[in-house]
């Protein structure tokens, strides 16, 4: 073998990393990323919404992010999910846009993984309620710019979503989902079931 | 070179044992492959999620950077700008596959990683934080110059040098946490779909199935069995891995698992090939050799094949 330094090993009592403070001190990172890994495992981090100490979290930025493998903790509940925009065009009229933006392109069919959990977490889950708020406003203006005076009054974002039936009660009749709809729209972030 | 001092000598023999060459560039290899593949299935919504004009509001993922916010994006809004920088990526990427200026690319690769996963964070898979991490320990690993274009220019058979293993060790150490944790955080919060094996039969029903349908009710006892058997096998993977002895059968039980839920399961592909990159760090010297064996002898067989049938 070449490259190396055989003779100038950690077995053999000397550094085979060049420079004593480098090698001290990538020595001392890697016990201290090493202890930090392990230590991950059971300490949970807090979520994002909590700063935490700056200095870990600034730390844990840059050498691997928040570590949280939990691998469907919960149950996955919902099934399927549909999203898009309907819009009021005019007396008796409705006209319906995809939800995606830019360009109002329709959610993608058959879903994809991604978009899915994009929207999940953005009105399911609620667990970052202001990018939907802010999807939600930037939806309202750019409609108003593109259909002008085409619009009356009233947009919504209109969700459908198949949550899956306990166990027990679809071996007892067989359905295995319950179909739920709501809309959203810019002044309702919450929602309202359809 | 100057003497290990007698307290750091136990930390030293740990991360600075001689390690082969091949095993960062296999890991090299494979991280970039797999990185380059999720930069080709994002490419087509990168306005989507990237630009100015996409779904997530750039001012949001801003606020919400703790402790603050990192991401290439913060500069490049524009969806050409976007694109500027994933064609930039693609090419840092191609660059840390085939070895060329290794430590420029993978710090770019290291800056895509957190860029994107700052300004997207709703839309990230499991993939993208095994990805993150990596790039991390990729960078800072020794980059050695095996199995790289320019030593293939220069032709001539290289002997493969031995690198401090420190890399290896974080990347082993890494595997660990990804399992062990959701291990633990189940102990800690006990699911009762997980305890009572239920979680299978749901998760067959559930958006992520392949094939959700009533035939899920009807087994309940063997999805009940892959249920236990899941948490068996995160708990006992990386142990497995760890060990000299029976890294194969940790790599044979990772693999079932992940090619499983790969199968059941859509647009999760992703996950199985990251997992199975982090499993090149546990590879050994004669895995190396012995692998290498194989695909010349498949390759002489291949060509011997070839010109049989001309």
């Amino acid at each position: 073998m070449s490259g190396g330094d055989p003779a100038g090993t950690a077995q053999h009592g000397a550094f085979p990393v060049k420079g004593r403070v480098r090698a001290v001190l990538l020595l001392l990172f890697c016990c201290g990323h090493a202890v930090f890994l392990i230590a991950s495992i059971v300490t949970r981090n807090p979520p994002p919404t909590e700063r935490g100490n700056p200095v870990l979290a600034f730390y844990r930025l840059f050498t691997g992010g928040q570590q949280q493998w939990n691998m469907f903790e919960t149950i996955p509940l919902l099934h399927s999910l549909d999203a898009r925009i309907v819009v009021d065009d005019g007396p008796g009229e409705v006209v319906v846009v995809g939800s995606v933006l830019p360009g109002f392109t329709p959610y993608p069919r058959p879903e994809q993984s991604r978009y899915y959990v994009l929207f999940h977490r953005m009105m399911i889950q609620a667990e970052r309620p202001s990018f939907f708020e802010a999807y939600l406003r930037r939806t309202d203006v750019l409609l108003r710019s593109q259909r002008g005076s085409a619009i009356t009054g009233h947009w919504a974002l209109v969700v459908d979503v198949e949550w899956t039936r306990t166990l027990i009660h679809s071996r007892r009749d067989g359905g295995l989902y319950v179909p739920a709809s709501r809309s959203f729209d810019a002044a309702n972030p919450g929602g309202t079931p359809r | 070179m100057r003497s290990i001092p007698k307290w750091l000598r136990l930390p030293a023999r740990l991360f600075f044992r001689q390690e082969d060459e091949r095993i960062y560039a296999a890991v090299r290899i494979g991280f970039a492959a797999v990185a380059l593949l999720n930069l080709i299935f994002l490419w087509p919504d990168r306005h989507v999620f990237f630009s100015d004009g996409g779904m997530l509001d750039a001012d949001v993922a801003r606020a919400q950077g703790n402790p603050f916010y990192f991401s290439i994006f913060a500069f490049a809004y524009s969806g050409a700008a976007v694109t500027c920088c994933m064609a930039a990526t693609a090419i840092a990427l191609v660059m840390l596959l085939t070895g060329v200026a290794t430590r420029l690319a993978a710090f770019w690769v290291l800056v895509w990683h957190l860029s994107y996963t700052a300004r997207a964070p709703l839309s990230m898979g499991g993939w993208d934080q095994v990805l993150r991490a990596y790039s991390f320990l990729v960078l800072m690993s020794p980059a050695g110059k095996c199995w790289t274009l320019p030593a293939l220019l220069r032709g001539g058979k290289i002997q493969p040098a031995l690198l401090p293993g420190y890399g290896l060790v974080l990347m082993r150490i890494q595997v660990l946490v990804i399992y062990w944790q959701a291990v633990f955080a189940r102990i800690a919060c006990p699911d009762p779909y997980w305890g009572n094996g239920e979680f299978m039969s749901y998760f067959m029903l559930s958006h992520h199935a392949r094939w959700p349908g009533p035939w899920v009710l009807e087994y309940g006892g063997l999805l009940t069995f892959a249920t236990y058997a899941a948490q068996f096998t995160e708990l006992t993977v990386p142990v497995l891995l760890l060990v000299k002895k029976t890294r194969w059968w940790g790599m044979l039980l990772g693999f079932s698992l992940h090619a499983g839920i790969s199968l059941v399961a859509r647009d999760l592909g992703l996950f199985f090939l990251s997992m199975m990159m982090t499993y090149l760090a546990c590879l050994r010297a004669e895995d190396i050799d012995r692998i290498t064996r194989w695909v010349r002898r498949w390759f002489v067989r291949a060509e011997a094949a070839v010109s049989r049938s001309n």
